[in-house]
Formats: structure tokens, C-alpha cells, sequence
């Protein structure tokens, strides 16, 4: 947990700001928020999409806030934050469930989602909450399976079995975005499929 | 009724194969589409969020949490209350070894008489208006009754 605390902040002096900012002190949360902003936005725009990513992390910065007093590692606060800012995401998920249907998805369009020929936001929303959030930690944070394990309370054969699943569901769809995979819907019906 | 299907548990996978061709090319789409900066600038958010942290309600504990003292307003109570149970218990112990208190019963000596022969006054004689009483060996009193 250690490991991933120091990777993950600028801040030279991470305990004494975390355990100021539990006394009260708004100016060294402040500090805080600064340094873990644009990671933790990163991450929820991933669970959640553009359109929430930032009102979630304010709800689960201020949650943090009232919660700090209780943290007894200080060094893990990053580990920690992203935890909550997480809970918050999957709740949010639960609640407005903004999953992209497939018909939908199926329509060429361009928007900023797309990146090198992959529509990644659209591949994003066909996975559940926790494998984008699997992916994310492990594509662009770089972390062990150990540690995303930490920062999600699972272990890390479940990081992995998320992460495969994740891939297996990529694999299907990836083809239909990209065009290298016939649209099934599309295709015209074979002779023997053929209604009578 | 058909029969219930056999629950299948996956089993728990092992270390990851190295990622496909295909696989990489979306991690790479991945991590350039999630390295786009947020809307809101760092120390915007910074600012913002300051303004909105609601005040600490009570004085906050300083880091790590001290393990709590015995002198505590609760352990007094507790102990306090420990006590009293041992008093009680000691108590109702020695009332069932002595017994009830004995009832309330009239003395057998009648009232007119001393209680006890040995503090009665040891009275030798006199008349109607005069009483004789030896005090001691050596003393007598003469207590005259008439009052003149």
C-alpha cells in the first residue's frame, strides 16, 4: 500500500498534510485534492463517464473530508481516496445505470470517445462498473493485481478473473466497432436460416 | 419439473497471459483516451471543494488514535456499579447465614420489675416516707419519699 502511496503523489510531505487536514485544516485538504484531483477524475470518468466523473469525486472528496479523522494509515490516503471516490462511482452506477445499448452503439458516429479507430467510450460502457474500473487501474495506473485487490477489497484472483471477463466482452465487441467483425444483425440470412 | 442445473464455479485464474495483438491496441486507445485532462483544472477544484467542506462538528483526535485511558467518566461508572453489586451480593450473604432478624415479642420480665437482679437497688428497709438503700458496703441512702 506503501508502494502505491508514494507513485501516486506529488505531495513531499504526504502524512503530515493528511494528518493535519484530519485536525481541520482546510488549506492542507486543499493541498490533498490538488495533488489526487486529476487521477481521480481519470478514474471515475472511466467508471462512470464524462458527464458525472466530476461531481462524483467532489461527493466522495467531501465524504472524504468527514471521514479523514478516521484514516489511521496517513501514507495510504491515495489508495484510500480512490476507495471512496470508487464506492461513490459504483453507487451512482447502481443508481442511474447508464449503460449504452448495443443498437445504439451500433450507429457511426464521431465524438471524442474514439481513438484510433475505437470508439473506447462505447467499449467502455458495455462492461459492468468494476471491470472498467479493473481496467483502468491496470491499463493506465500500471498496478499490480495486489493492489488493485487493496483498493477495490477483492482478491487478486477476482482482479484477474474481472479483467478476463473485461477482455472476453472486449474481444466480442471490439470487431463491431472497428468494422473487422460483421454486424450478425446485419448480415443477410443464410438459405438453411431462412424463414419458411 | 426439470432438474436444477449443476452450479458451475469458475475457477480462479491464474497469472494473466501476456495481452493479444488486439488487446494492445485497445489498452493503447484506452490510456490515450483517459489521459485527457479534466474539465475543471486542479487548483480550481482545490478551491471549489475548500469552500464546500462543511466545519468539523467536534474537536478532532489527533493521529493515531490514543487507546482509551482508564480514568474515563465510564470506568468510573463501571466500576461503580461493579462495587455496588459486590456489596449487595456480601450482604445477602450474611443475612441467609445469620438468619431472619428475630420478630417483635414483649419482654418476659413484667415492667414493673428491673430487667435484670443484678441492677436492681438492693433496698434494706424504711418506713412509709423513708427508704433505705445500700449503695455499697459503706454507704447507705437514706431517700426520704415525703418531699419536706
Amino acid at each position: 500500500m506503501d508502494a502505491i502511496a508514494h507513485r501516486r503523489t506529488d505531495l513531499t510531505d504526504l502524512a503530515g498534510t493528511v494528518v493535519r487536514a484530519a485536525t481541520g485544516d482546510r488549506a492542507a485538504f486543499g493541498r490533498l485534492v490538488e495533488a489526487e484531483w486529476d487521477r481521480l477524475v481519470r478514474l471515475a470518468r472511466t467508471v462512470v463517464g464524462d458527464g458525472d466523473a466530476e461531481d462524483v469525486v467532489q461527493e466522495g472528496l467531501l465524504r472524504a473530508w468527514r471521514a479523514l479523522p478516521g484514516l489511521r494509515h496517513p501514507e495510504s490516503f491515495p489508495t484510500w481516496v480512490a476507495r471512496v471516490v470508487l464506492r461513490r462511482c459504483f453507487r451512482r452506477n447502481r443508481r442511474h445505470r447508464p449503460g449504452v445499448p448495443l443498437e445504439a452503439a451500433r450507429e457511426p458516429e464521431v465524438h471524442p470517445g474514439v481513438e484510433a479507430g475505437l470508439d473506447v467510450e462505447r467499449l467502455l460502457a458495455m462492461l459492468a462498473p468494476r471491470q472498467r474500473a479493473v481496467l483502468h487501474l491496470t491499463v493506465v495506473e500500471g498496478l499490480s493485481d495486489r493492489e488493485i485487490g487493496t483498493l477495490l477489497g477483492i482478491t487478486a484472483g477476482s482482479v484477474r478473473a474481472h479483467r478476463r471477463r473485461a477482455r472476453n466482452a472486449l474481444a466480442r465487441h471490439q470487431g463491431v466497432f472497428t468494422g473487422s467483425i460483421p454486424d450478425p444483425s446485419t448480415e443477410p440470412a443464410k438459405p438453411h436460416e431462412a424463414a419458411p | 419439473m426439470s432438474p436444477k442445473p449443476p452450479v458451475r464455479h469458475e475457477p480462479t485464474p491464474g497469472p494473466s497471459a501476456p495481452p493479444s495483438a488486439d488487446e494492445r491496441a485497445f489498452d493503447r486507445a484506452f490510456a490515450r483516451w483517459a489521459a485527457r485532462p479534466p474539465e475543471t483544472p486542479a487548483s480550481i477544484a482545490a478551491r471549489r471543494i475548500e469552500h464546500r467542506l462543511p466545519a468539523p462538528k467536534r474537536p478532532r483526535r489527533l493521529l493515531p488514535i490514543a487507546p482509551r485511558s482508564r480514568g474515563g467518566r465510564r470506568f468510573a461508572l463501571a466500576a461503580a456499579a461493579l462495587v455496588a453489586v459486590g456489596l449487595a451480593l456480601t450482604l445477602s450473604w450474611a443475612l441467609l447465614r445469620t438468619g431472619p432478624p428475630a420478630p417483635f415479642s414483649l419482654p418476659s420480665t413484667p415492667p414493673d420489675k428491673p430487667a435484670r437482679a443484678a441492677e436492681a437497688l438492693p433496698v434494706r428497709g424504711g418506713s412509709d416516707n423513708v427508704l433505705v438503700i445500700d449503695l455499697d458496703a459503706r454507704t447507705t441512702l437514706y431517700l426520704n419519699l415525703g418531699g419536706t
